[in-house]
């Protein structure tokens, strides 16, 4: 293999490792959301409401949304349960899933970004430490060379002194 | 390639294997073990003075009074439903190996979403309002949290050997049903606790 070949190989070798990491975080992402999907059911109206709302919910909470903004959803979800006039109890849930939804699509985006940087920091982290190891390595060499050459100069002068 | 480069490279594709991996470990959430705790205490709050004066034996009217919680650790939002049942000392029980509930009617439920890591404590306040004698048997009528019931499916012999059983089900997104226990990890796991008592008048 020439020269040419080599640095060839090598430029495939990092851009693939670059791209398996990229296609690795994106489809993370897509499988934490759809993992979450539920099968409907013949139940009472407001059950099923509540339960496609509990089901936002938990899909925006495994799509990495905060645990303050959970929390707020959460805290509406109880107060409906424990509402008796069920239009009320309706008004609510409904407010809660399009909360749950558009938080859910804000982490998916979020969570998407944040893997995206992780991983393309990594060729990124890689070169600063090829560059710190050549450069401190040089250094090394070249302060071992001077030491080497002033001990020599060393040596000989105190030959001539004598 | 002279050998600064053969170096550099060498130290460039390990530098990128070893911060994939730190990459790949820093957005893969760890598994961690997935369960509810649930719990009763007494009236003091403590695991102690389950029963007035220490006395499983209830006298009609008397007050008591425990408390019942839950904490959720499946590292997500959940629906907790409390269900108090009553049984005595012949009807199955719950069954924690095959995640059966008990065969008995259910007196009151209590329904909460929990975050993860949070725990939910309510009071269970309750008394014999009255007890019914049909040949051999009693049957009771309780009073739970100011709601009175008549429980005609359970009898106890002479009043004796009564127990409360709690249950914890919660709502199971992938069937989209309300379960016995919860689901972690593709295995059914079940909690409940009973506290048994004596109805004499």
């Amino acid at each position: 293999m020439n020269p040419k070949q080599r640095r060839y190989v090598i430029i495939y070798l990092v851009a693939g490792v670059f791209l398996i990491s990229l296609a690795w975080a994106n489809f993370s992402c897509t499988s934490g959301s759809t993992s979450q999907n539920i099968v409907p059911r013949t139940v009472s109206i407001t059950d099923q409401k509540f339960k496609d709302t509990f089901a936002m919910v938990r899909e925006a909470e495994a799509t990495g949304a905060e645990s303050a903004q959970i929390k707020d959803l959460v805290d509406k979800l109880n107060l409906a349960l424990n509402l008796t006039d069920e239009a009320e109890a309706t008004a609510i849930l409904d407010q809660v899933k399009a909360e749950a939804s558009q938080l859910r699509d804000a982490a998916s985006q979020a969570s998407f970004y944040k893997k995206i940087f992780v991983f393309a920091m990594v060729p990124v982290a890689a070169l600063i430490v090829t560059i710190c190891v050549h450069y401190g390595l040089k250094t090394h060499y070249q302060n071992k060379v001077e030491q080497t050459m002033k001990m020599k100069i060393k040596e000989k002068r105190d030959a001539q002194d004598v | 390639m002279s050998e600064d480069k053969k170096r550099a490279l060498v130290v460039f594709v390990s530098a990128l294997m070893i911060f994939g991996m730190l990459a790949y470990v820093l957005v893969t959430p760890r598994p961690k073990e997935e369960f509810f705790q649930l719990y009763a205490l007494g009236e003091t709050r403590m695991a102690e003075r389950y029963y007035p004066n220490n006395d499983t034996n209830i006298p009609l009217g008397t007050p008591v009074k425990w408390y019942i919680g839950t904490t959720n650790f499946m590292s997500s939002t959940q629906l907790a439903i409390i269900r108090a049942k009553l049984g005595n000392q012949t009807l199955t029980p719950p069954n924690e190996t095959a995640v059966t509930p008990a065969l008995l009617p259910t007196l009151i439920e209590f329904r909460r979403v929990l975050q993860n890591n949070e725990t939910w404590e309510f009071s269970f306040n309750w008394k014999i309002e009255n007890t019914t004698v049909v040949g051999n048997l009693t049957y009771l009528t309780l009073n739970i949290n100011g709601k009175q019931t008549f429980i005609l499916e359970v009898g106890a012999k002479d009043g004796y050997n009564y127990r409360l059983i709690f249950e914890l089900w919660t709502l199971d997104i992938e069937s989209n049903d309300i379960i016995f226990g919860w689901k972690a990890s593709n295995q059914r796991r079940a909690a409940w606790l009973q506290l048994w008592f004596n109805a004499t008048r």
